[in-house]
């Protein structure tokens, strides 16, 4: 006992004398970090970027590496979000490897890592990996991976706050309950930003651990300002769709008294745009201006990082692709380009400039709409209360359990029991019943039927000693491509015609151009010469002019802490208590809407009714978020659509919706039948819900994930066409023939519980019922609904019969 | 079910709402694109679509031929989806109790695999098919003195409507010299064809065949 106290004190000396040698001041929260590994705990460390978080964790894994004297086999994981991040973190650790003169390796195993790199390290472990989840995924499809494993004592998952709410975070929860049994010395520990719920964060990555688990906070708070571009002429109709563009000018300033900058778009086709307006704008600026997002090839993303580390960059227009980790201390101004949706992603830009301690955090917000003003204002007062939103863990995701499941069976195969027993320990599955369990395996042992004299189906089988494996290497083959839960459209790899690749394209895109087309891409314009085999040539153009790719997603709604900002600040507008900048601006468009129709206090729900060329309208303004928008949009529709037959198209956005119909709406039918009552809610909206595609979409996922569909992979195999279904094709076939499957079941699960955000509905309908409900009809479109207007993106309910329809449209057939 | 009849070439030809083709005169029941043996294709390869799902292929083909009950069924394509599996014994089992029927089967690209065993069946294979004023073959071809008939192409429209509304319809396309049958099979997908002005395009919902 006193000999290993007087060792636990030699290696806290040694972490002192690393941050002493560099004259850094180690901070209290890498202390409790360290003391906390040496004692043995897992845990949970709350710590924005730019504190040492990465330090704070290696430093312990090395410590502990010399109280064992670890020399061979992996000791450490770490798991990041974000394949850029991994390069900041092997330098991290080589530093700390060197400055302590160990005989360890640090490697990294991502989707980057070349086939020969992935041998190696599969072969003669480094004692520090740095990999993503699906990697780990792919590592524990291997087999024989339990030695591989044998002698892991930690491992960290970075960033933990971006995956807990996605199934990427489901993917880790199963990993280490695996793990958990093959290393019984493993502790694990997360590292995540504020969030809404960071002790149900612990309580998910940790699992059975969790009684063992410690919560450390970093005390470091910094000052955000926040700034919003005001147009120096305001549209009284808020524009949709421009981008933001027109504003550029007006950042030209700001960007060159600005050391570094890093423009925030919210998708990849805005950031191209964006890059290209800025270069035409600002020629002076070519060649100090790049562009960042996750299309773009490794080798230039590499190269944009590291010429941002060094300072020669002016500004990088980027996504979310640098939302994360990596310090770039020469950026001191963030700009961020329309609505971030949610405080938690806003501040943590925010925080991506001012990084000296004691600096403050300066961001511009430039509206893409005016509207978006509110949002800015709602931002700057969240930015002072650090009121976050949660990110909720998903629960029962079958589909990755039975993508896991198939991972075990194609790896050495596994045993029902020991498994069950295993994910019953993770938060996401521990509410799993022996009987959905049972449903997962005769998903992959029978397909999910009985056995039939005419049925062949053929994926994992179970030997004679009871083990579920997969025996056929096409099926293993197959499985290994798939592993991950990002579903994406398929891809393709675009790449010069001498060869150099430039990045991933949407096949989408593509197909819509003919040869000798040019179309923007990384920055640059780019003539397409020819397509093979799941490979885009393309050569460089010296026109002017092109397309621009359109990649799928990037469209979150308004998170309730913000919607819940933004009516309040309609009402401070209305009650003139502060005069910001932004309602300055607003004045005009407000008394236009003022005038036409009226602007909703916090206590009214504002409806707007209207007849145009294209039939007749009803808006209605919630401010809840696209999500629950589109929740009270169908229900409204549904109901609506049960008093007599009739067809809507039904537009979303953040503040409200629209239904569309050819008939007229009977509005006062909402007073008279209580249409917004709580009452059979769940009932109702599940038949809107099957009535409108929302579930449906869900399963696009659910049908990837648990291997029904098959997605296009870059340069990696050959489409298996006549293995292609859609999942639309499976979402029918169920939905018709097995109602009760697990998986068609999740999509509606989904769709209620995040989709249609299950709480916040029933909180909105509370709401709406203590409201005023005004109803003005309005002769033409107002500030408020044109926005929604202009919306392509449309669903639709009806309750009339195909038939009739059909009769009704076939006049307008589209003829080209 | 409700059908529509259409004239070409002076031929009365029937539309049925089960996406098939019925030749009054000759007595030729005519379909395409079913895609039999599609369901233990993926099946065999661990993909796990219900069983039950291809039974309403074989019962919609029964009701036909019991509807109509043809001298001939023309199969313009694509009958058997893959290479032989268990699904050719429930194929075997529909070609026996239709037996006094003659099925002829206009070679398409998914037949390759299956083309020798054909002849158990009792299923005759043609490269294309000349009859009266028409021509039959697989893949869309013009036919100097024909009108054609083919497949293939799984054909679908967009339909647009007042409040901009839109939907995907399978349909059966006749053009000046051609036409092209909606896929008969069930677990199949569309492709979105554009069509001209004087072009006629019905549109089925499974239970009634719509002009549009």
């Amino acid at each position: 006992m006193p000999k290993e106290k007087v060792a636990v004190q030699t290696l806290k000396d040694k972490v002192e004398n690393y941050y002493s040698t560099n004259n850094w001041q180690q901070a209290a929260f890498q202390k409790q970090t360290l003391n906390k590994c040496l004692v043995g705990k897992s845990g949970l460390v709350n710590a924005p970027t730019g504190s040492g978080k990465t330090n704070a964790l290696l430093m312990p894994i090395l410590m502990e590496g010399i109280r064992q004297n670890h020399t061979k086999g992996l000791f450490a994981i770490w798991i990041t979000p974000l394949r850029a991040l991994a390069k900041e973190i092997e330098l991290a650790t080589q530093r700390l490897i060197d400055f302590y003169n160990l005989d360890w390796k640090v490697a990294q195993r991502s989707g980057d890592t070349s086939q020969a790199d992935r041998q190696k390290i599969y072969k003669s472990p480094p004692q520090i990996l740095i990999t993503t989840p699906e990697s780990l995924h792919l590592i524990l499809a291997k087999k024989d991976n339990s030695k591989f494993f044998k002698n892991l004592n930690y491992l960290v998952v970075d960033e933990w706050h971006e995956l807990i709410g996605s199934k990427r975070g489901v993917m880790i929860e199963l990993a280490l309950s695996r793990l958990r049994t093959v290393c019984p010395k493993l502790k694990t520990w997360g590292i995540s930003a504020t969030i809404g719920n960071l002790d149900q964060a612990m309580e998910v990555l940790l699992g059975s651990e969790y009684q063992n688990g410690v919560f450390l906070k970093a005390a470091i708070k910094k000052k955000i300002t926040v700034e919003s571009i005001i147009p120096d002429e305001m549209d009284i109709y808020p524009w949709s769709g421009h981008l933001g563009i027109k504003l550029l000018p007006q950042i030209l300033p700001i960007l060159r008294k600005s050391k570094s900058t890093l423009i925030f778009t919210n998708t990849r086709a805005q950031a191209e745009i964006w890059y290209q307006q800025l270069i035409d704008q600002a020629p002076d600026l070519i060649g100090l201006v790049a562009m960042h997002h996750g299309s773009i090839g490794k080798e230039l993303r590499t190269w944009v990082e590291d010429a941002l580390h060094e300072g020669k960059l002016k500004a990088v227009v980027c996504t979310s692709s640098l939302d994360l980790g990596v310090d770039f201390r020469p950026v001191d101004t963030v700009i961020q380009v329309g609505g971030p949706k949610g405080v938690a992603r806003f501040l943590q830009r925010a925080g991506r400039s001012g990084h000296a301690p004691g600096e403050k955090s300066k961001i511009y917000f430039l509206p893409t709409h005016a509207l978006e003003l509110m949002e800015a204002s709602a931002l700057r007062e969240a930015a002072k209360t650090h009121k976050v939103e949660a990110r909720i863990p998903y629960v029962k995701c079958f589909d990755v359990l039975i993508q896991y499941l198939v991972t075990l069976a194609v790896s050495d195969g596994f045993k029902p029991t020991q498994i069950f027993e295993e994910v019953k320990q993770t938060y996401c599955f521990a509410q799993l019943t022996e009987e959905e369990f049972s449903f997962c395996l005769n998903f992959i042992v029978n397909g999910g039927e009985t056995l039939t004299s005419y049925d062949e189906f053929k994926k994992v089988i179970i030997n004679e000693e009871g083990i579920y494996k997969v025996e056929s290497r096409k099926v293993a083959m197959r499985h290994r491509m798939h592993i991950g839960t990002i579903v994406s459209d398929a891809v393709l790899q675009v790449k010069y015609l001498k060869g150099g690749y430039i990045g991933t394209i949407e096949e989408y895109f593509i197909s819509k151009l003919k040869v000798g087309d040019t179309f923007w891409f990384a920055g640059r314009n780019l003539e397409f010469v020819n397509i093979k085999e799941m490979v885009v040539r393309v050569r460089n153009s010296k026109g002017k002019t092109g397309k621009i790719p359109a990649w799928a997603g990037g469209r979150l709604p308004l998170s309730s802490q913000l919607a819940e900002g933004v009516r309040k600040q309609f009402s401070a507008f209305l009650e003139n208590k502060t005069l910001t900048n932004e309602f300055t601006a607003l004045e005009e468009l407000m008394e236009t809407q003022q005038k036409a129709s009226v602007i909703p206090t916090e206590n009214q729900l504002l409806i707007e009714t209207t007849k145009t060329r294209d039939g007749y309208h009803l808006f209605a303004y919630p401010f809840e978020g696209r999500f629950v928008n589109e929740a009270l949009a169908s229900l409204l529709a549904y109901r609506l659509s049960i008093l007599s037959p009739i067809t809507f198209t039904i537009a979303i956005n953040d503040y409200g919706f629209e239904l569309l119909s050819d008939q007229a709406i009977d509005v006062e039918a909402i007073f008279d039948n209580d249409l917004f009552s709580e009452e059979y809610l769940m009932d109702d909206l599940k038949e809107a819900l099957n009535a409108t595609e929302m579930a449906r979409r869900k399963f696009r996922d659910i049908a990837v994930i648990s291997g029904l569909v098959f997605q296009g992979m870059p340069g990696k195999y050959k489409k298996q066409k006549h293995l292609q279904a859609s999942s639309q094709l499976f979402f029918n076939v169920f939905k018709e023939y097995d109602e009760n499957n697990l998986l068609l079941q999740q999509s509606y699960t989904e769709a209620f519980e995040f989709q249609l955000e299950e709480n916040r509905l029933k909180n909105a309908l509370k709401r709406i019922n203590k409201q005023e409900i005004v109803i003005k009809t309005v002769r033409k479109p107002t500030p408020l609904s044109f926005p929604i207007l202009v919306d392509r993106m449309r669903e639709k309910l009806t309750s009339e019969n195909l038939e009739d329809r059909i009769k009704k449209m076939q006049l307008s057939l589209a003829k080209l | 079910m409700i059908c529509k009849t259409i004239e070409i070439q002076k031929e009365s030809l029937e539309l049925h709402p089960l996406k098939a083709i019925f030749w009054k005169k000759r007595e030729v029941l005519i379909l395409s694109d079913v895609h039999f043996g599609k369901v233990n294709h993926f099946r065999k390869e661990g993909i796990a679509i219900p069983n039950i799902a291809k039974e309403k292929d074989y019962e919609n083909l029964s009701f036909l031929l019991e509807h109509y009950t043809p001298k001939k069924l023309y199969i313009i394509g694509d009958l058997f989806h893959s290479d032989k599996n268990k699904e050719w014994e429930v194929l075997k089992m529909l070609r026996t109790t239709f037996a006094s029927i003659d099925w002829v089967l206009v070679a398409g690209n998914h037949d390759a695999a299956t083309l020798s065993s054909y002849q158990d069946l009792n299923i005759k294979i043609v490269e294309q098919l000349e009859e009266g004023p028409f021509y039959f073959s697989h893949e869309p071809e013009e036919k100097l003195g024909f009108y054609s008939i083919a497949g293939h192409i799984h054909p679908g429209v967009i339909l647009k409507g007042k409040a901009k509304q839109h939907m995907r319809m399978q349909c059966f396309y006749f053009g000046k010299s051609s036409a092209i049958l909606p896929a008969f099979g069930n677990l199949t997908g569309k492709f979105i064809i554009q069509p001209k002005k004087e072009d006629e395009i019905f549109v089925t919902t499974g239970k009634e065949v719509i002009k549009l």
